[in-house]
């Protein structure tokens, strides 16, 4: 083979591709970390979401810089931006946004659309779950399709569109939990959990001195989606699409893939999303690690984040405080990487 | 794309593929290796398995023979062993010519992966160089995947999980083995010139070899044949003395109690008052080891006529059968046992004390008393709501007057008239509620009033002002919609007007 080799010229472009998505996700990465001190695999998790056009659900206790986070990558990316705070009284309208009487000059009115916060490139929906089912289920089409619909017209939203939710796990008083079809449109669900303590020295020392960092802009909206492009370039070999299949399937009760402790504790397995949702993270991480094509070890690094919250624990599972976490790590160790083994 | 950019992509990828399968020759012989050695240890257990089976089968032949007296030629088992084996063979074969197969090359990929740590490189660029297509990232992947497979040279791969089937195959062939030795030691008996078709017993004593179980020609003063021994009378009333002395069961005779009333028991065992008449009846016919064994359905009969008979009311042969032992003491002692002619003196048995009839009550067991259910109300609600369970409707606060009678519950007729409770009792009509209706649970939360006078928040005021005038052109306005053939006549007549109406400057009006 020679230089001139198409071959090898596609693996040069492969190898200048790669390196410029690393290039700008380490770029994002130190700016947001510029802001936000630890929490990497959150950033990871919400950079990876942004790139595999995905949403992502964050949960963790107060305080611990999920909408700083959020609103730190909405300041490093040149996109529209715009926050919805979810209160019980919050109502479809009010995000989707709703047609108005407006006076025209020289008499007469006419409806105009007024759209809402939703119609925006990057959402922060905080505390998502303080919001009516009513309220949660007008996300529903905007995070599947990128469309509103409102008074009889279909209208696109932005690309890249980007919903990043938070809620938090423990003051459930008041709160609506998430409905199944809402959650299965969360690419992710990102546990946000303490720093550690060299981290809280940190983020002291930022946030009470003279001045707050603030993040600069590094990439931009094309940038983004020329990025997206290139992430799904990335091949996908037979074993491990047929390795996140079965691993996908063996968080379903019943199935042949799944081990005891599904069969026994779960009630509602992962959809199809899971399955995409693996192979698309597969490639991100992928990517991220200069390879050039998904391996078995990208899908299991990507099964938690992706496949905990498709997992509806049965009764027996809530009695016994099975996490869905366990079960997704039951599911990993069932499923062999071979793909020749257990079909 | 670069496939459909230039022919010699396709040439290349073939090349790497190549490349990749040569690679990959050494992980598949090895692989093929595993799974050669495999299918023989396979083949071997499976013939040790079928060679224990076809010991095992003329072995029970050859007691099936033995027993029925059927003639047992040698020669009949061996072929038996001999035609399992040789329909064994095509199986064999199958299995061995199966790990002789090449083993697939994917999977030996896979395997040379998982065991050198590659993360499916090798296994990828296999699977991606079979495509039609190749991008920049395929073509990438593929060369690194034949890269990854150069260094991995010297790394086996994960073999397939085998179960040793050692122990299988010996375990097979010692249990073969071991029945066919069994079966060599029944042989002289079956297939000795003088063997014949009487039967085993018979033949058996003839020959002075003693049955197993069976009474030696010392203990029995008359071997007869099993058949010649039993009478169909006998059968049917089945005497005591044919019961075996180790199961102790014994039949009284008709006459006795006008019931065919059935006693169990060893010896030492009596189990009722006939069982004791009966003992008495055989302990003259005969020696214990001379007792028949009485035929199964017989048996299954008698036992379930036993475990229906227990609550019968005691007749009178089971009285004077208790009553007995009063008088005679060794009666008492041989009557508790004393069932189908044993031997063996009821006393030496541990349980002879412990032995009752059927018909003695049992002792009370302090156990089996009868206790009531004691439900609490607590229980009943799964003790979640403890303070329902004072709650009782209210007294009637029913003001009418009724007439007289017995009590406030509402049951019984008219109630007697209602003491007046306060002054809102005599305003008739109004309700007192004079109670709560349940409150099971305050909550958690608490809600607290605080005063605080009120404080003006610090904050610039804005004074009111006048809105600026408006600045800039005047917006568009929006064109009347006039059909194009009148576009025209309007056009003048508008023209005409505004020339009428427009102010002359110099005061004159144009015409």
């Amino acid at each position: 083979m020679t230089e001139s080799d198409p071959l090898l010229q596609g693996a040069a472009a492969a190898h200048e591709k790669s390196r410029q998505f690393r290039d700008v996700i380490q770029r994002l990465r130190d700016e947001i970390h510029r802001v936000v001190v630890g929490q990497d695999a959150v950033v990871d998790g919400v950079l990876a979401a942004l790139f595999c056009d995905g949403h992502a659900l964050l949960e963790g206790v107060p305080g611990l810089a999920k909408t700083l986070l959020v609103h730190t990558l909405a300041d490093a990316l040149e996109l529209e931006f715009s926050r919805i705070q979810f209160t019980p009284d919050l109502m479809p309208a009010d995000i989707v946004g709703t047609m108005v009487l407006h006076e025209v000059k020289g008499g007469g009115h006419e409806l105009r659309f007024e759209q809402g916060p939703l119609v925006a490139n990057f959402i922060l929906a905080d505390e998502i779950n303080r919001a009516t089912p009513k309220t949660q289920s007008a996300l529903l089409e905007a995070m599947q399709e990128r469309t509103i619909s409102v008074a009889r017209q279909t209208r696109p939203l932005p690309r890249p569109f980007v919903v990043l939710a938070t809620q938090n796990p423990i003051e459930q008083e008041g709160t609506y939990p998430l409905p199944e079809a809402q959650l299965d449109r969360f690419l992710l669900k990102l546990l946000v959990d303490y720093p550690a303590e060299e981290e809280y020295r940190e983020i002291l020392a930022r946030t009470t001195g003279e001045e707050m960092p603030a993040a600069r802009r590094v990439a931009s909206a094309e940038e983004i989606l020329a990025l997206r492009r290139i992430l799904r370039q990335v091949p996908v070999s037979t074993q491990v699409e047929t390795y996140a299949i079965r691993l996908m399937m063996a968080t379903q009760p019943g199935s042949p893939y799944a081990p005891g402790i599904v069969t026994e504790h779960v009630s509602l397995g992962s959809s199809p999303r899971g399955a995409q949702g693996l192979l698309l993270m597969g490639k991100f991480h992928a990517l991220c690690d200069g390879r050039f094509a998904v391996a078995c070890e990208d899908v299991r690094r990507a099964a938690p984040d992706v496949l905990r919250h498709r997992v509806l624990l049965n009764f027996q599972g809530q009695a016994r405080r099975i996490r869905p976490d366990d079960i997704v790590a039951a599911a990993v160790e069932a499923v062999p990487e071979l793909s020749t083994v257990g079909s | 794309m670069i496939g459909p950019e230039v022919g010699s992509s396709d040439r290349l990828v073939r090349e790497a593929r190549l490349r990749l399968r040569n690679g990959l020759r050494a992980a598949c012989r090895v692989l093929s290796e595993g799974r050669a050695a495999d299918a023989r240890a396979r083949a071997l257990r499976s013939g040790a398995r079928l060679f224990c089976a076809g010991a095992v089968l003329y072995l029970a032949w050859r007691a099936v023979a033995l027993a029925a007296g059927l003639p047992a030629g040698p020669g009949v088992g061996w072929a038996l062993l001999v035609a399992l084996l040789v329909a064994a063979v095509p199986a064999l074969v199958r299995m061995y010519l199966a790990g002789r197969r090449p083993f697939p090359l994917a999977e030996a990929a896979e395997r040379l992966d998982l065991a050198a740590g590659n993360l499916n490189r090798i296994a990828t660029a296999l699977d991606l160089s079979a495509r039609a297509e190749a991008g920049p990232f395929e073509a990438a992947a593929i060369l690194d995947g034949v890269a990854v497979l150069g260094e991995a040279r010297g790394v086996e791969p994960v073999l397939p999980e085998r179960n040793p089937p050692i122990l299988g195959t010996v375990g097979g062939i010692y249990a073969g083995v071991l029945c066919l030795v069994v079966a060599a030691l029944l042989a002289p008996a079956a297939g000795s010139p003088g063997a014949s078709d009487e039967p085993g017993p018979a033949r058996a004593t003839r020959l002075g070899v003693h049955p197993p179980g069976g009474p030696s020609p010392a203990e029995s003063p008359a071997v007869q044949p099993l058949e010649a021994r039993r009478e169909p009378a006998d059968i049917d009333t089945a005497s005591p003395s044919e019961t075996p002395p180790t199961e102790g069961r014994a039949r009284s005779a008709p006459g006795a109690t006008g019931n065919r009333v059935q006693a169990t028991g060893r010896p030492g065992r009596g189990k009722s008052g006939e069982a004791r008449e009966a003992r008495q009846t055989s302990v003259s016919r005969g020696d214990p080891t001379e007792g028949g064994t009485p035929p199964a359905d017989e048996s299954r009969k008698r036992a379930g006529a036993q475990k229906k008979e227990p609550k019968k009311p005691p007749t009178g042969a089971r009285r004077i059968g208790k009553r007995q032992p009063e008088g005679d003491p060794l009666g008492a002692t041989v009557g508790q046992g004393g069932s189908g002619g044993g031997a063996m003196r009821p006393v030496e048995s541990p349980w002879a004390q412990q032995d009752r009839t059927g018909d003695e009550p049992l002792p009370e067991n302090p156990a089996d008393e009868d206790v009531e259910d004691e439900i609490s109300e607590d229980e009943a609600r799964g003790g979640t709501q403890p303070s329902l369970r004072d709650r009782r409707a209210a007294t009637s606060r029913d003001l009418s007057i009724s007439g007289p009678g017995e009590g406030g519950e509402g049951r019984g007729g008219p109630t007697p008239p209602k003491k007046a409770r306060g002054t809102a009792a005599l305003v008739l009509g109004v309700p007192v509620p004079d109670f709560v209706r349940g409150l099971l649970n305050p909550g958690t939360t608490k809600v607290t009033h605080e005063r605080v006078e009120p404080v003006t928040s610090p904050g610039n005021t804005h004074e009111p002002a006048a809105a600026a005038a408006r600045r800039g052109p005047e917006p568009d306005v929006h064109p009347v919609r006039i059909p194009p053939a009148l576009r025209e006549a309007v056009r003048r007549y508008f023209k005409a007007l505004h020339a009428r109406a427009a102010p002359v400057p110099g005061g004159s009006s144009t015409p």
